[in-house]
């Protein structure tokens, strides 16, 4: 060993920037205040100016809104609760078409999935599972439901696709799922089956939920965010602080407005009760998966992920997930870096509903 | 109670795979060729902030702890941001200019280091955990190696601020001679000159089992 060698030892065991120090020395760096620059020199405070004027209204803008001192930016918070307070309404204004008797409500979910690997995590794949689910007017299952999961896979290259083929060659072919007995849904293409002949072993939870499970939310919001948040030591799992509870109650809302079961009353108490979130920001006009336009209301995990919640802004309708990098190398829930880099959209979501008269028969 | 059957293959079937820091998408030819800086986009800089920012965030927290690196990492991009003309441009990319400029800042701040190298220097060596056996070859080991960092830090706090600053580019950030140089804008024969010399006191402080290493 040379003196180097046992050097390099020396505070070897500093821990990682957190995701909330990169995003808040992000802003810091990309949008200086003119009260920091006011003694580093007029020309610094001409540049600083310039630069702030342009990232306003550019690609910052997609990104966390938070002053350099790391608190949200004046409005922000406030439009995202405008925005919900207006989808509310437009929800309860304009409730969804009862599905008439003996006819279904078809559900389509879309999902992208993005990973990255290979040398240097230079190359990446992407996943498309489709999902249909028909509920019936009764709203009880079992229902039928098809899933493909895998239906598209894309790769950046055909290197990149051959490397897949021999790292996961199993994971490659699509894989077609087909029942009559669905009784709860979960994003991104899985199914909760009821065993045949049984009606009542089913049980919905936040991740998979289930019509019954749905309608038994609390009505009023207050009551409701609550819920969301609580701690029931289910995944995922986080903790008790409130922060976590607010991770929680994000990911758990955008679940059940995903699976297309709740009514437009249940989804107008949902939004409300998303309003009391802590660090919600409005995005400005996103898409979904299918190329719908709406905007997303947003909130940045503490690993680096920024999931959005994306909402007609006509409608109220909720139309998509998405699910983007905020940092490079984002953590996961056991504090490992991911191969994402910023900017990474990771999971990508379109939700559609039509009455129809009739589903395939399975 | 048995869980219902599910039929998902969700996420889970996407195995996560733990390989090198992951690099970005080629970073745009203005984000590493000196002679185009000047069109550095705000859209680049950002880019160069998420490649960059976790290396400068650690070697400023290895040299003056995590608060003051989570405060410095976002100075340092402010200041290569308002900079770029000055950039040279290096085969190396913009990562030896960035730490130049985070060596810059640290150096108002030796105080601090030095303290923190002194404060460890003197601090007892950590005692071995309940229940372990304190004979043990991985315990002696461990020791060993703490009584080598603190010995260590002395001699950081003793070296000259310039000295510090090659060495630790060299030892901490793998910095080669001329990315040394190009970071602290001196010639390379001086880089080779105070990281001799550093190497020289670490050496007659660890005693005569450290090896010299001339590569």
């Amino acid at each position: 060993m040379t003196e180097i060698d046992a050097l390099k030892r020396l505070n070897d065991d500093v821990p990682p920037a957190t995701p909330l120090a990169l995003a808040r020395a992000r802003q810091r760096a990309l949008t200086p205040q003119p009260a920091e620059r006011r003694s580093t020199g007029r020309r610094r405070m001409v540049l600083a100016g310039a630069l702030a004027g342009t990232l306003a209204v550019g690609f910052l803008v997609n990104d966390v809104v938070t002053k350099t001192d790391g608190t949200v930016a004046p409005g922000a918070v406030a439009d995202a609760g405008t925005f919900l307070a207006t989808a509310a309404d437009q929800s309860t204004g304009a409730p969804d078409a009862p599905i008439p008797a003996g006819q279904y409500r078809q559900v389509t979910q879309r999902t992208q999935e993005r990973w990255n690997f290979g040398p240097r995590n230079a190359y990446h794949g992407t996943r498309l599972s489709v999902t249909d689910w028909w509920v019936p007017s009764t709203r009880t299952p079992p229902f039928t439901a098809i899933s493909v999961l895998g239906a598209k896979q894309e790769f950046s290259s055909t290197a990149a696709e051959q490397l897949w083929h021999k790292i996961d060659p199993l994971n490659v072919k699509p894989q077609k799922i087909k029942t009559a007995n669905a009784c709860a849904v979960m994003t991104g293409g899985g199914i909760v089956m009821q065993p045949n002949g049984t009606t009542n072993s089913c049980k919905g939870s936040w991740l998979s939920p289930s019509t019954d499970f749905v309608a038994g939310l609390p009505r009023d919001p207050a009551a409701l965010l609550a819920a969301l948040r609580k701690n029931d030591h289910t995944w995922p799992g986080l903790g008790d602080a409130p922060a976590q509870g607010d991770y929680r109650a994000f990911e758990r809302a955008g679940s059940i407005l995903a699976s297309g079961l709740a009514t437009s009353e249940q989804r107008a108490t949902l939004y409300k009760a998303l309003r009391g979130i802590h660090g919600i920001q409005l995005l400005p006009d996103t898409v979904n998966l299918d190329g719908k336009a709406g905007r997303a209301i947003s909130l940045v995990e503490l690993w680096g992920i920024r999931k959005e919640l994306i909402i007609d802004s006509k409608t109220g309708q909720f139309i998509g997930l998405r699910e983007v990098a905020t940092v490079t190398a984002p953590l996961n829930g056991d504090g490992d870096p991911m191969p994402y880099k910023s900017g990474d959209i990771v999971n990508w979501t379109s939700v559609a509903t039509r009455i129809t008269p009739s589903h395939p028969k399975v | 109670m048995n869980q219902p059957p599910t039929a998902s293959l969700g996420r889970e079937r996407i195995p996560e795979i733990h390989g090198p820091p992951p690099i970005s998408a080629p970073i745009p030819a203005s984000a590493t060729a000196g002679s185009e800086v000047t069109t550095w986009t705000p859209d680049d800089f950002a880019l160069l902030f998420d490649l960059h920012a976790p290396a400068i965030h650690r070697y400023i927290a290895r040299r003056l702890g995590t608060g003051e690196a989570d405060d410095l990492v976002g100075q340092t991009f402010l200041i290569a941001f308002e900079s770029r003309d000055r950039f040279e441009g290096s085969s190396s990319g913009a990562l030896p200019w960035l730490y130049g400029i985070a060596t810059n800042l640290i150096r108002r701040r030796r105080r601090d280091e030095i303290r923190q190298y002194r404060a460890y220097s003197r601090s007892a060596p950590g005692a071995a955990s309940a229940g372990t056996d304190t004979l043990s070859a991985e315990v002696v080991d461990r020791v060993d190696a703490e009584t080598t960092s603190r010995a260590l830090a002395g001699v950081l706090a003793g070296l000259r601020q310039t000295d510090r600053d090659v060495l630790l580019l060299y030892a901490w950030e793998d910095l080669s001679y001329p990315e040394i140089a190009a970071a602290l804008k001196i010639p390379a024969g001086t880089v080779a000159s105070r990281l001799h010399r550093a190497r020289r006191v670490l050496r007659a402080a660890l005693g005569s089992d450290f090896q010299e290493n001339r590569s």
